[in-house]
């Protein structure tokens, strides 16, 4: 998982807050967690607090009113929640460079998190989220958009208190997920358990709900009430479609934009433009890929965050260049059809998912530059880095 | 031991001439870009437009061939320049085309070919970080450009007019750090 965007500061959204943010085609992670007021809690005279979310002027559901969009499981609703917190957790593809994400009405941000999930048949998300002590109302929402829903497992622990003791109903697509045996068992161990001192006060439960639901909209809602903890909640997709065709190893063709690869691809891409030369060694094409990664993972953020945005940087990697030779072989790196070509963009590929994977260390020691001396000219910066290595004909820098 | 000598002889021979042609060479090539500043050409306060070097005309002629012994760096990127010469369209003071490549991370480098004579000029002293920037109605190359007057390499914008097959530089912008990691250039 990628972190793009964890925004802690709480604020007051007053109308609509727009949150902008650079990737690419993938599928995204969405976290909000609001908290509104409901009519009596607010000043005299004013409307209870309500929000909605829009991804990229996508709603959930795909249609409705303003007000159906608030009262929807994606939706804040003072009246409802009465200034208890809410987490809403969308899942969705999103395509091309640049999102936003829309806040509109009027609420309490408390955290907003985005990041880019792999792309893989099981998804886990690591809540540890207790509900604040309130009565039955919407806790936690989780939307998966156009993707299939195999399975989901939660792990949930409930504490036996005065009065009123820990719940939680599940609903998924609007259907509740308790049964005559689970209610039971539930009952027992909250009433019966009771008159029972030697018995423990709280429990841990996982379960699995099997689904097979299609590919759409699928809604994973936790009701609460007093304060459970929600641990962690597993989703098992199946297959997950991939509603464009994105590049691969043996059909490295670009979609007409970068930002439909993943990140594999493009670090592949990058090394196999780069140093693509059959008189460069492995290990000077590994020291490339791990400039590049070195710049990802650059703590003061110079370059980037993700390897779209540090390998698309104009004039940072020449081979995307418009105007350079080597941009027809970055597109598509098999244009030639011949043997020399694969065998090259082959090995520039595994040399990546090596870098991605941490299958091979840096042998860089951190450099987040190089040039090839020699017949090129020198850049003026080669001066002002610190030199750290020459593996090959090239000389490794690190910029401090 | 007297062809051996021989031998000897003939390798030496040719090293020196490759030795002495490295140097002259290499001497004429940093006597193409002379050095800044030249208020006979330029002395207003601002930096300088591609307006303000207009390079008039329409390229009609065929192009020439490349002239790979024109330059001693030309051979060695023979094949960029021999293709930049067939696809590309000239982008720089009416007949020159300005090819480029890439030597590194945050590095291009380039040369200058002249499409009627087939010449080919290695002025560029240094590779640059940011690009260069050009036209085809104008002699001005500006080197390193900051076009929205941030950038995260503190570079020295430099303004360069093409005359007599040199490169002068006219004129220069120096980038001051404003932010974390940000630099403004005037």
């Amino acid at each position: 998982m990628n972190s793009i965007i964890n925004d802690t500061r709480r604020r007051i959204i007053n109308g609509q807050e727009i949150i902008n943010f650079d990737a690419f085609s993938g599928l995204f992670l969405i976290c909000v967690t609001v908290r509104v007021k409901s009519k009596k809690q607010v000043d005299v005279g004013l409307q209870s607090e309500k929000l909605f979310i829009k991804i990229d002027d996508k709603t959930f559901p795909d249609q409705g009113a303003q007000k159906e969009l608030i009262s929807s499981p994606a939706g804040f609703d003072g009246d409802k929640l009465n200034n208890l917190s809410k987490t809403v957790y969308i899942i969705t593809f999103l395509r091309g460079q640049a999102h936003t994400l829309a806040l509109n009405g009027i609420a309490t941000l408390e955290n907003i998190s985005i990041s880019i999930i792999d792309l893989e048949k099981t998804f886990k998300i690591d809540l540890e989220n207790q509900a604040e002590d309130g009565d039955r109302r919407s806790w936690i929402t989780v939307i998966t958009d156009r993707l299939p829903l195999q399975a989901t497992t939660t792990t949930i622990s409930y504490a036996r208190r005065k009065r009123d003791s820990d719940d939680v109903k599940i609903l998924i697509d609007g259907k509740n997920q308790s049964s005559f045996a689970r209610g039971a068992k539930h009952y027992l161990w909250k009433y019966i358990g009771s008159l029972l001192p030697w018995t423990q006060n709280s429990r841990t439960e996982t379960e699995t709900f099997s689904l097979n639901a299609p590919v759409g909209i699928h809604i994973i809602e936790f009701w609460a009430d007093r304060m459970p903890i929600l641990h962690d909640l597993g989703i098992n997709f199946g297959i997950i479609p991939i509603p464009f065709s994105q590049p691969t190893l043996d059909n490295p063709a670009w979609t007409g934009s970068f930002y439909d690869d993943t990140e594999l691809m493009l670090l592949a891409r990058a090394i196999y433009g780069e140093g693509r030369d059959v008189r460069l060694g492995d290990d000077e094409r590994i020291g490339m890929g791990w400039a590049i990664r070195n710049r990802v993972e650059d703590k003061r953020n110079r370059w980037g965050r993700t390897y779209h945005q540090v390998i698309l940087k104009p004039k940072h990697f020449s081979a995307f260049n418009l105007d350079d030779d080597n941009r027809f072989f970055v597109e598509n790196p098999l244009r030639r059809n011949n043997e020399i070509d694969k065998q090259a963009w082959v090995n520039c590929y595994r040399i990546a998912n090596d870098i991605i994977g941490d299958k091979v260390s840096d042998p860089t020691f951190g450099s987040n530059h190089y040039y090839a001396p020699g017949k090129l000219s020198k850049p003026k910066w080669a001066d002002e880095y610190k030199f750290i290595i020459q593996i090959g004909n090239t000389r490794f820098f690190r910029r401090p | 031991m007297k062809k051996d000598l021989k031998l000897y002889l003939i390798i030496f021979s040719f090293a020196a001439v490759a030795l002495f042609n490295f140097f002259v060479n290499r001497n004429v090539m940093l006597e193409n870009t002379l050095r800044y500043p030249h208020p006979e050409i330029w002395n207003l306060d601002r930096a300088p437009r591609f307006e303000d070097f207009p390079s008039y005309g329409i390229f009609t002629y065929k192009r020439a061939e490349v002239d790979i012994y024109s330059n001693p760096r030309a051979n060695f990127f023979r094949s960029a320049l021999r293709h930049a010469k067939e696809n590309q369209n000239v982008n720089f003071a009416t007949n020159y085309l300005i090819v480029e490549w890439g030597c590194g991370s945050t590095c291009q480098d380039g040369m200058i070919l002249d499409l009627i004579s087939g010449k080919v000029y290695d002025v560029f002293s240094e590779a640059t970080a940011r690009g260069r920037n050009y036209k085809i109605n104008s002699s001005l190359i500006i080197t390193d450009p900051a076009d929205d007057g941030f950038f995260d390499y503190n570079l020295p914008v430099r303004y360069y007019i093409w005359k007599d097959n040199k490169l002068l530089q006219i004129y220069q912008e120096e980038c001051y750090p404003t932010n974390d990691e940000k630099y403004l250039c005037k």
